[in-house]
């Protein structure tokens, strides 16, 4: 069974949820709360700023419910905005900054970079020698089980980009493993 | 497909066409096997969300208010109001009745 929930439960809950019913908004995104926060752990590393973001992206998702369309599924559409959220937060944190999200993770865990001479590659370790970006396409189709037309529409990449990152992924994957 | 697939996320014909292809297709079977390990590998490493996240995370959104009830509402009245509003909708309805036959 994939993380995502039953699609008619659901869709009673998001109707409940856009007409104002907060039982219903908290029992809807308490089945989405996990990947959620995974997913701004994946880019933020302190705690207090993880809680802020998590709350500033319920309150954001609480405040669009009437105007969400289902034309895509809840799921990518409030991982859209977590991830404008996490924009939010780095604009704010570095103000006179150009700097992407990806450039200031990679200054933030230089530090914790994986060393491949010293750890035992298996899976985990493969995956922590992706790149951010590849981490994130990582999380988004494995964790946040979204198609690649859903990704490309989360990190406004073309779809063929998508696909064309994930086969890297998968290559870079099958050579680390082929190593053990 | 194959990793829609792993996910649940292809209709019922995509499915059958993808399990086919897989029994007669050593090379996706092993992209399978590969997928299904970096899936397993990325269930395992989700964190669970720490309580206070979890007991704060809509402090920020805003509590639907109470709804303020009539004073019927409050003394429990409500049917009572309604069955006498019946009785005098029936008698208005038979006061015609006996002016229409009247006349």
């Amino acid at each position: 069974m994939g993380l995502l929930s039953d699609s008619h439960d659901e869709s009673i809950l998001i109707s409940k949820a856009a007409k104002g019913d907060n039982n219903a908004f908290e029992l809807l995104m308490g089945t989405h709360l996990k990947v959620i926060y995974n997913y701004i752990c994946l880019h933020v590393s302190g705690e207090e700023d993880v809680k802020d973001i998590v709350q500033e992206t319920m309150l954001a998702v609480w405040s669009g419910m009437k105007s969400f369309s289902g034309k895509s599924a809840f799921r990518t559409w409030i991982l859209g905005i977590t991830r404008r959220k996490i924009s939010d937060f780095y604009r704010r944190k570095y103000q006179f900054s150009t700097v992407s999200i990806y450039e200031e993770e990679a200054s933030l865990t230089a530090d914790d970079r994986f060393d491949d001479s010293v750890n035992a590659i298996d899976v985990k370790s493969a995956i922590a020698s992706l790149s951010s970006e590849e981490q994130e396409l990582v999380f988004l189709a494995f964790n946040a089980e979204l198609t690649y037309q859903e990704i490309s529409d989360i990190i406004q990449v073309p779809v063929g980009t998508v696909k064309s990152r994930m086969h890297n992924i998968k290559s870079k994957l099958r050579k680390h493993l082929e190593k053990e | 497909m194959l990793i829609d697939y792993l996910n649940d996320r292809l209709d019922e014909a995509k499915r059958r066409r993808v399990v086919a292809h897989l029994a007669s297709c050593g090379e996706c079977r092993k992209e399978a096997a590969l997928l299904i390990r970096l899936k397993n590998n990325q269930e395992m490493a989700l964190k669970e969300v720490p309580q206070d996240i979890k007991l704060s995370a809509f402090d920020l959104v805003p509590k639907a208010q109470p709804q303020e009830k009539s004073l019927l509402a409050m003394l429990n009245l409500e049917p009572v109001y309604d069955s006498l509003k019946l009785v005098g909708v029936t008698m208005q309805f038979m006061k015609k009745m006996i002016l229409i036959g009247g006349n």
